[in-house]
């Protein structure tokens, strides 16, 4: 019998009698299944595998799966059944409960015969192939207590695809979308496999304008400032060979034990703009243009244990591959998505990199989407109002596994003066710091453990900022408990403040309970004209927020996230597979999934001799979202206006480019609700650029 | 942990004025750019990417042409 890999490390015949275990040891199958498919090229096998607690446990082995009932009715009557990429004509996959795996291998009707695991008592699950015709026979051997069709499990990127109206089918009759052909979608991430068939063209040539590797080795006179451009016809030359990754000289990363399994950066890219040539499923854009930058920082080691799996971008090179992706979309419309963030920063949109990215959508038909950040239930803000002569204390809880420095700013009006006090867990306090001061601390043996700071006029906006840094635990210094920030009003005319700590994936510092998860937003998701996006989970029929989605607003008080998208266990592209898929989840899952929208907004504008603004896009997708959830037509602070809907936003163009009209301007992006009347009146804004376009064309002709 | 021995540190701890850093310089005046950096990338005519060192960026902070220096800062994946 063929077992592949080991199922169960473990031996414990009682495991599933747990059905947490049960869905995990499941889930190994489904994966396990998969990559034989992938394998194999059975790349449907991962659909007809849908197994399920619930067609296991309990089972009332008397009666037949109405699945297979189905199936065998269907035989009767003379229907036949379509082969499958796993599956023989008339035949089917199913999941049983044995007592003998040996007798179940040996059953001549079942075919691709696998082991499970063991339930209790002994008792085997398999899984296997069997003829229509024999079903009956099978069910009826005493060696079989249970035996269940497959079931068919839809891919979470078509359940974002239907969810959001994305399926060309969803989309408004007459519109020239096209799968947003024409349409730039750039993409600044980590890994992308260029093999990945949902990237290549029907002649298996790549999607791919170009792909800029930021930390790839330099080329004298090359076309990039830093790093290694691959064009489209070096990619393609790769392809061409049996080993494209190492003919390039770059590809995704092999899956690493103990990580997600899959590159992000294929991940995303196929959310935004997969064509599912190899996967089956397309993401939203299928037919956009694709460039790729796979960005890098300056300031890390890329080897060693800290480095393992981890990504790093850096603010001025995001910078720079955004404006990289705008300058390869030269005049065609062009969308970029970015999945990166930390939790610090003044949360306003004053920071140089979002300026920057504000900066490069002045010119129109460009947009630059952001995921919010997942960072909503991990207790990293804090709010207040100190009173004038007064105090108040956040409680920072360091934990005891504290691998990894830890830090903290607060942000506060520039016209106020706070004092901070800094208190350490045997209630110790270590001193305290007017503004414009600073307060280094070392332990024994005169290593630096503490810094604080207390500095005025930021030089982005002219607030104030108090910063607390402790270092990482070493042998000699272990900063676990809870400490206490203790913050003076001394001049208040405000007392307003905002307290982040910053984000740390090795052993994560917070506050104190109760937690304040409001403007838990990323530290570049803030800006005036991007779009950050938070994460819902279509699979299920209440659309619930994600848990780890971010919250808004911004701390000066703007609407932040503007809108929603599916990105709870979304199945994309995995990468190194050709055709495979994998499930991740986050706000990084939702962001690509408005690019891709995007993309189809920007096509439509195109193909009817359109100009769209970035307030114009704004606001065609904020006021063509959906309600319900969230409730009511307020605004949300994790829905952002709504839910994102691709054949809203695109009829929205419709209508704006057959009915024309004079509407309010771009500034109903943050004002107006959400309704069918404000969509409208959203687009007419666009009108005027259409008109004055239209006219600027006919004078110069 | 016995907290009471942390000391206040006589000097406050300095960056090498060498070290190197990439940063985001935003002038006050279209196209400027101060003599001690060279562009690497420019973005728009008021902004612009270098790679410089801690020394130069402390020079351009007080350049009255200069609005603002930012320090790249690192970005994490968000996953």
């Amino acid at each position: 019998m063929s077992s592949g890999m080991p199922f169960f490390e473990e031996t414990d015949v009682t495991v599933l009698s747990n059905p947490a275990r049960i869905e995990e040891l499941l889930e190994r199958v489904r994966t396990l299944l998969e990559q034989r498919a992938t394998t194999d090229g059975n790349k449907s096998e991962r659909q007809m595998v849908g197994l399920s607690v619930d067609s296991f446990v309990g089972t009332n082995i008397t009666n037949m799966d109405p699945h297979l009932q189905f199936a065998v009715a269907r035989k009767r009557i003379g229907m036949t059944t379509s082969v499958t990429a796993s599956t023989n004509a008339d035949e089917i996959a199913v999941l049983a409960r044995v007592v003998n795996a040996q007798d179940w291998e040996d059953r001549s009707e079942v075919r691709i015969p696998t082991i499970v695991g063991v339930a209790l008592g002994g008792e085997v699950i398999v899984t296997g192939r069997i003829p229509l015709s024999r079903i009956e026979a099978v069910r009826s051997d005493a060696n079989v207590l249970s035996l269940k069709a497959a079931r068919e499990l839809k891919p979470a990127l078509h359940a974002s695809t239907q969810e959001t109206g994305a399926s060309a089918s969803l989309l408004p009759a007459s519109h020239l979308a096209n799968g947003g052909q024409g349409v730039v979608v750039g993409i600044v991430d980590f890994g992308a496999d260029f093999a990945h068939l949902n990237f290549r063209k029907p002649d298996k040539s790549t999607r791919l304008l170009a792909v800029w590797h930021q930390n790839g080795a330099s080329v004298p006179g090359g076309p990039v400032a830093f790093g290694r451009e691959y064009s489209a016809a070096e990619i393609n030359a790769a392809l061409n060979t049996s080993t494209p990754y190492q003919s390039l000289g770059y590809g995704p990363a092999s899956d690493l034990p103990g990580r997600p399994p899959g590159t992000h950066g294929t991940h995303v890219m196929d959310i935004a703009a997969g064509n599912g040539m190899g996967s089956t499923v397309a993401g939203m854009a299928p037919q956009a243009e694709l460039v790729f930058v796979e960005v890098s920082t300056n300031d890390i080691p890329w080897s060693g244990p800290n480095a393992v799996g981890k990504s790093f971008g850096d603010s001025a090179r995001l910078l720079e591959a955004c404006k990289y992706i705008f300058d390869k979309a030269g005049h065609k419309p062009c969308v970029i998505n970015i999945s990166l963030g930390t939790n610090g920063g003044p949360h306003d949109g004053s920071t140089l990199v979002e300026l920057g990215l504000d900066s490069l959508l002045s010119q129109p038909n460009r947009a630059i989407v952001i995921a919010a950040s997942n960072s909503f239930d991990d207790g990293i803000h804090a709010a207040g109002t100190v009173p004038q002569g007064g105090h108040i204390d956040l409680h920072w809880e360091v934990s005891a596994q504290n691998i990894s420095a830890d830090e903290f700013e607060l942000w506060y009006a520039g016209a106020d003066r706070f004092d901070l006090e800094i208190i350490a867990p045997d209630g110790t306090s270590l001193g305290r710091i007017q503004p414009g001061e600073t307060l280094p601390l070392s332990n024994a043996n005169q290593e630096l453990v503490v810094f604080c700071s207390n500095r005025l006029d930021d030089s982005s906006n002219h607030d104030n900022m108090l910063g607390v840094f402790i270092q990482q635990k070493t042998a000699s210094w272990n900063p676990a408990g809870t400490w206490t920030l203790r913050i003076h009003g001394m001049v208040v005319t405000n007392g307003e403040f905002h307290a982040w700590i910053e984000r740390d994936d090795q052993s994560q510092s917070r506050f104190a309970p109760p937690h304040d998860n409001s403007h838990t937003l990323g530290s570049i998701s803030c800006g005036q004209l991007t779009i950050a996006v938070g994460s819902y989970d279509a699979h299920k029929a209440a659309r619930s927020i994600s848990w780890f989605s971010s919250a808004g607003p911004t701390r000066d008080g703007r609407m932040k996230p503007e809108v929603s998208a599916p990105g709870h266990e979304v199945e994309a592209a995995h990468s190194r597979t050709l055709t495979g898929r994998t499930p991740k989840s986050g706000t990084s899952m939702a962001a690509p999934a408005v690019a891709g929208i995007c993309a189809l907004v920007l096509a439509e504008s195109q193909n009817r001799g359109l100009t769209l603004t970035i307030q114009q896009l704004r606001a065609i997708l904020e006021q063509s979202a959906r309600r319900s959830p969230p409730a009511g037509n307020a605004w949300d602070s994790r829905y952002g206006h709504g839910r994102i809907s691709a054949s809203a936003a695109v009829q929205a163009v419709i209508d704006l480019a057959t009915t024309g009209g004079g509407g309010p301007g771009p500034t109903a992006t943050t004002t107006a609700k959400p309704t069918k009347r404000a969509a409208k009146s959203a687009v007419r804004s666009a009108t005027a650029t259409s008109k004055k376009s239209s006219a600027k064309k006919k004078k110069a002709t | 942990m016995d907290f009471k021995k942390l000391k206040v540190s006589p000097v406050a701890p300095e960056a090498d004025d060498r070290t190197p850093v990439e940063v985001i310089v935003r002038v006050k005046r279209s196209k400027y750019v101060p003599k001690e950096i060279s562009v690497r990338t420019q973005i728009d005519n008021k902004l612009f990417t270098a790679e410089t060192t801690l020394g130069v960026v402390k020079l351009l902070r007080s350049d009255p042409k200069v609005a603002d220096v930012e320090i790249s800062e690192r970005l994490r994946l968000i996953e």
